[in-house]
């Protein structure tokens, strides 16, 4: 390895720190590594493609999940610059980590794929780094590609941003051109940190992760003041004050260092393993050096949609405790409430940003901790206020009130769709179909149109994006944000096996819905349920009301017919290996449902078939 | 024995020395492996070329089996397991009837000389209803059998032809006809639920069978299994299996009949006249011990059960050479009470619920008997199955063991 010891300590003017702001697939990690190959900070032989996406799960999805800080040194003219890159997630769900990311930065490079375009998702992160107030260096990727629309893209984007075509960069993060000039432009444009060396230490906890060797790291900019090796750390808002184990950069390896100066971005190692001490947003102060006030934090992140969560073995419901309060520890947006289901048993209901967040987390669960999970169907929250002025915050659908209901509130979102302008009718379409309300319609250069919806945000977490982008043949790109809430008219679906309600399945839909929630649910078990000795209804009801029902015919022979000498030996196993799959079977009531029945249940995979069609057609003509 | 550091399949002398005394009567079963054709559905260890391996054809089966019988009776003496005369001996297959009456006489006198045969003894051969000529019979009935099974199936020729079996129900009458003339007594197996047959074709066969004054009448549904002709069948989709609905059915219409006729049911199914039950066939249920002689058949003595090699060449080699032809596994006190349960449970004399209560420290509550109701009912200790209990035998079994065996 010919890489030498890198400088460690830097004075605020060569310290640059900045975000990359793009969309899914624009080539935000390739350029990522390859500022780190140019830069010297990784070798060849180091470098693995896409260095900074290292969990498993964001390799495999080719998306960024969690922000991290890399530090790298870079020469222009006489000086060495540090150059901090923090990482942001580019998916809708994960905004609020771009905010917290962008909180840290004092510009952003704006990387756009010039065959592409500009994105909804692109378009909603430069607002947020506008409104930071960051310098924006706006970057066209993929310029050597054949299908590159450069001056289109390029004259957009000077729309945008109000910029001279001069100011937009090109650069090709595959093959390395431009990122020189890339480099040179983050050092002369993005200015240095603006905090006071001489103040209060004051650093902002950016982020936070837990490392199973060595407890909880730490990520942190330092805003005012320093912090030395052998400082007593006081976290302000939770009050715990220790002695780091260590401090370092990351560069990309973890490389301690003594200190820690104004504008440097690092981490913080204290040993702590609880992970409630590490609190994103937090300001940590030392007591050389004490501050009195702490820096403004972030707003905490609000769930979008809750779903339970539930082992599939009742014993391993301890580690899915476990589990969730490591992940919050770098994952601070998963919010979780221990939750008993009488089909499931004991497990969580767990608030989530979105519907990819949610997949993500439980993927993680699984993967990097080992812990069997079933979910529930997801939902959103919903406000109920009752006849009696009172008020019920409903996260789950079994908490839905049946009486004395005064009103329903939903929450909704604000949508933007951007789609090329054929497509603008269907997307239309799908709109009013989720009962979305339109606000407005622009177009963007000649053939792409944004059209804002005012939708509930119920409507959107099913699936809309799949049915978005198959209507819009992949084209269209969507972004939402919270927007309040409104009246609705919805009702809690339930259902019944053999008459016993089971709560796993419940759901809160619109009126208009809720006859093919049922209609699809029931059938749906009837598909999954095994036969058993007697005779199972399946009933979809609102209150009292049944509004849809299947039958499970009985089992009319269970008996092997023939069992003679030679067949007691083979009977005996056969018999131990059905108990067994009993034995993993859910229970309710009498009627014995295999995990299977129930995850494909909840799975959102959708049943269509004529008789479904049928009925249906039949029950909106009522 | 110490088995902590050996695996089951257990060998001859490892489930010799692990043998626990029992007194139960003592039953011998002779497997005859020969067929002249393979019928559509069957699975069972048989074959259709008459000579199977070197030194291992027709002619020769018999001393094989006699020489099976000396090395049995000398593992016996060996780990002090009681020789006892046989109280039954059956002859099953395959076709008994393939090998001739001198030759079958053979074999039941190399019993006889090694363990003796109980004066009066049920012995019984299964018989393919073309395989039979009517001097046969009676010198079968010579030699000391007492009993015959013969394999009708069904009396519906469509039914037969689907089945793929050999005789015409002319010679099927004709053999029940002279088997009863030489004074055996007779039993016909029949079976329901073929792919198509029709409600009548089923009725019109129990009606005539149970008119011809049979004895016993077994009715078995037909069971496809994957590795044989009717199972290729229906993987190409060329034949369906009959609904679960369609063979309780089935299985209700034959009760009926068979009931009215007065045959009673004695097991899942078997039907017979007050006392002309299969005496073999109830050792099975109610756990005697009995010996399997010949490849594939299966023993039980006490905690112990084995089986033959069902490959013939091994099998052969192994008599041969004077070892002998097992492998088989020894069973703790659970896989006992298992067994008592779905044994006992197939039975019109029933389960005995107050041994097993005994056995396993528990009390049968009432909300376990309220939970089987219409399935089974309680009396005098012990748990009866009923006609809707006897088609879900398997589900009462698995939830007895669930109480009993947890």
């Amino acid at each position: 390895m010919a890489k030498s010891e890198p400088e460690t300590f830097f004075p605020q003017e060569l310290i640059r720190n900045f975000s990359i702001i793009a969309h899914i697939d624009h080539g935000k990690s390739t350029l990522a590594d390859r500022i780190l190959s140019l830069t010297g900070a990784l070798s060849d032989r180091q470098m693995r493609e896409q260095y900074l996406d290292s969990m498993d799960i964001e390799r495999e999805r080719g998306i960024t999940i969690k922000s991290q800080a890399v530090t790298v040194n870079w020469v222009k003219g006489k000086k060495t610059y540090a150059l901090s890159m923090i990482d942001t997630p580019g998916h809708v769900d994960f905004n609020y980590e771009v905010s917290r990311a962008l909180a840290a930065c004092e510009g952003c490079v704006l990387l756009v794929d010039a065959t592409q375009g500009i994105e909804a998702q692109t378009l909603s992160n430069l607002y947020l780094a506008m409104q930071n107030d960051l310098t924006i260096i706006p970057v066209l990727n993929k310029i050597d590609l054949p299908g590159a629309k450069t001056e289109e893209v390029r004259s957009t984007l000077c729309d945008l941003l109000g910029v001279e075509s001069g100011e937009v960069l090109e650069v090709s993060a595959k093959t390395g051109f431009g990122v020189k000039e890339l480099l040179d432009a983050i050092v002369e444009k993005i200015p240095a940190p603006s905090g006071n060396p001489e103040g209060p230490t004051r650093a902002l906890i950016f982020d936070s992760q837990y490392d199973a060797y060595r407890g909880i790291i730490t990520y942190i900019r330092v805003v005012d003041g320093s912090i030395e090796a052998r400082d007593r750390i006081i976290q302000m808002k939770s009050g715990s004050s220790l002695v780091p184990l260590e401090l370092g950069i990351v560069d990309p390896f973890m490389r301690p260092v003594e200190m820690l100066t104004t504008g440097q971005v690092g981490y913080v190692i204290t040993g702590i393993k609880d992970v409630r001490q590490a609190q994103v947003g937090d300001t940590i102060t030392c007591e050389r050096n004490e501050a009195k006030e702490p820096l403004k934090g972030y707003k905490a992140p609000e769930s979008m949609v809750y779903a339970g969560l539930f082992p599939l073995e009742t014993d391993q419901f301890p580690l899915l405790r476990q589990s969730l309060d490591k992940l919050r520890l770098n994952d601070a947006s998963i919010s979780y409430t221990p939750e008993t289901s009488s089909a499931l048993g004991f497990g969580f209901r767990c608030g989530f940003l979105g519907l990819l967040h949610m997949q993500i987390v439980i993927e993680r669960l699984e993967r990097e901790f080992g812990v069997d999970l079933i979910s529930t169907a997801p939902n959103v929250h919903y406000r109920v206020e009752m006849a009696d002025g009172s008020e019920v915050i409903v996260t789950n659908p079994t908490q839905f009130p049946e009486n004395k209901v005064k009103a329903v509130w939903e929450p909704v979102i604000e949508a933007s769709i951007i789609t090329p302008k054929d497509y603008v009718g269907d997307v239309m379409k799908l709109c009013q179909e989720h009962r979305g309300k339109m606000l407005g319609m622009e177009y963007l250069g000649t053939d792409r149109v944004c059209l804002r919806y005012k939708m509930p945000t119920g409507e959107i977490i099913f699936g809309f994006f799949d049915q978005l982008k198959s209507r819009t043949k992949g084209y269209a790109t969507l972004d939402y944000a919270p927007a309040g809430e409104e009246k609705a008219d919805l009702v809690r679906v339930d259902i019944l096996i053999h008459g016993e309600l089971s709560d796993a399945l419940s759901a809160i839909c619109h009126k208009d819905k809720a006859y093919e929630y049922g209609l699809k649910m029931t059938k749906k078990l009837k598909k999954l349920i095994p036969r058993q000795q007697f005779e199972i209804p399946i009933q979809a009801a609102i209150g009292q009301r049944i509004i849809a029902r299947e039958t499970i015919s009985p089992l009319r022979k269970d008996v092997l017919a023939k069992c003679y000498g030679g067949d007691i030996t083979r009977k005996r196993k056969l018999l131990e290996k059905q108990r067994e799959g009993k034995k993993k079977m859910k229970m309710i009531g009498n009627v014995a449902i295999p995990q299977e029945a129930f995850i494909s249940a909840l799975s959102l995979e959708d049943l269509d078939d004529k008789d479904i069609r049928e009925k249906l057609k039949a029950h909106a003509k009522k | 024995m110490n088995f902590s550091n050996t695996l089951p399949p257990y060998s001859p002398d490892d489930l010799g020395n692990a043998y626990s005394f029992s007194d139960s009567p003592f039953r011998v079963y002779v497997h005859i492996p020969f067929c002249k054709k393979r019928c559509g559905y069957c699975n069972f260890n048989t074959f259709t070329s008459f000579s199977l391996a070197p030194g291992f054809d027709k002619n020769t089966y018999p001393s094989l089996l006699e020489r099976e019988i000396k090395r049995v009776k000398r593992w016996q003496e060996e780990h002090a397991i009681p020789l006892k005369p046989a109280s039954s001996v059956f002859f099953g297959g395959g076709t008994p009837t393939a090998l001739s009456p001198s030759q079958l006489s053979k074999i039941l006198e190399a019993i006889r000389d090694a363990w003796g045969i109980e004066e009066g003894a049920e012995i019984s051969t299964e018989a393919n209803p073309d395989s039979v000529e009517g001097k046969e019979l009676f010198d079968l009935k010579k030699a000391g059998f007492t009993r015959v099974s013969f394999g009708v199936q069904s009396w519906e020729p469509r039914i037969l032809r689907i089945l793929d079996r050999t005789h015409s129900p002319a010679a099927a009458w004709r053999s029940i006809r002279k088997a009863r003339k030489a004074g055996l007594s007779c039993s016909a197996d029949l079976i329901y639920a073929a792919p198509s047959e029709k409600r009548k074709e089923w009725i019109r066969t129990v009606r005539l069978t149970s008119s011809l004054g049979l004895d016993h009448v077994s009715c078995y549904a037909l069971s496809i299994y994957p590795r044989t002709k009717m199972g290729r069948q229906l993987e190409k989709g060329l034949i369906a299996e009959e609904s679960d609905g369609a063979q309780a059915r089935d299985y209700e219409l034959a009760d009926s009949i068979l009931s009215r006729r007065g045959y009673k049911w004695y097991e899942v199914s078997n039907w017979a006249r007050e006392g002309k039950e299969c005496l073999h066939n109830i050792g099975y249920w109610k756990n005697d011990d009995w010996i399997g002689l010949g490849p594939g058949a299966h023993s039980h003595f006490s905690n112990l059960r084995f089986w033959d090699f069902s490959r013939p060449g091994p099998w052969a080699s192994a008599v041969q050479k004077g070892d002998l032809p097992w492998e088989g596994e020894v069973l703790g006190q659970k896989e006992r009470e298992e067994e008592e349960i779905f044994l006992g449970l197939r039975l019109k004399t029933g389960l005995d619920l107050e041994k097993l209560e005994k056995e396993s420290g528990k009390k049968a509550k009432s909300d376990l008997i309220s939970s089987f109701y219409g399935l089974a009912y309680l009396k005098e200790g012990a748990l009866f199955p009923t006609l809707r209990g006897r088609l879900l035998n398997d589900f009462l079994a698995r939830s007895l063991m669930d109480y009993f065996l947890e």
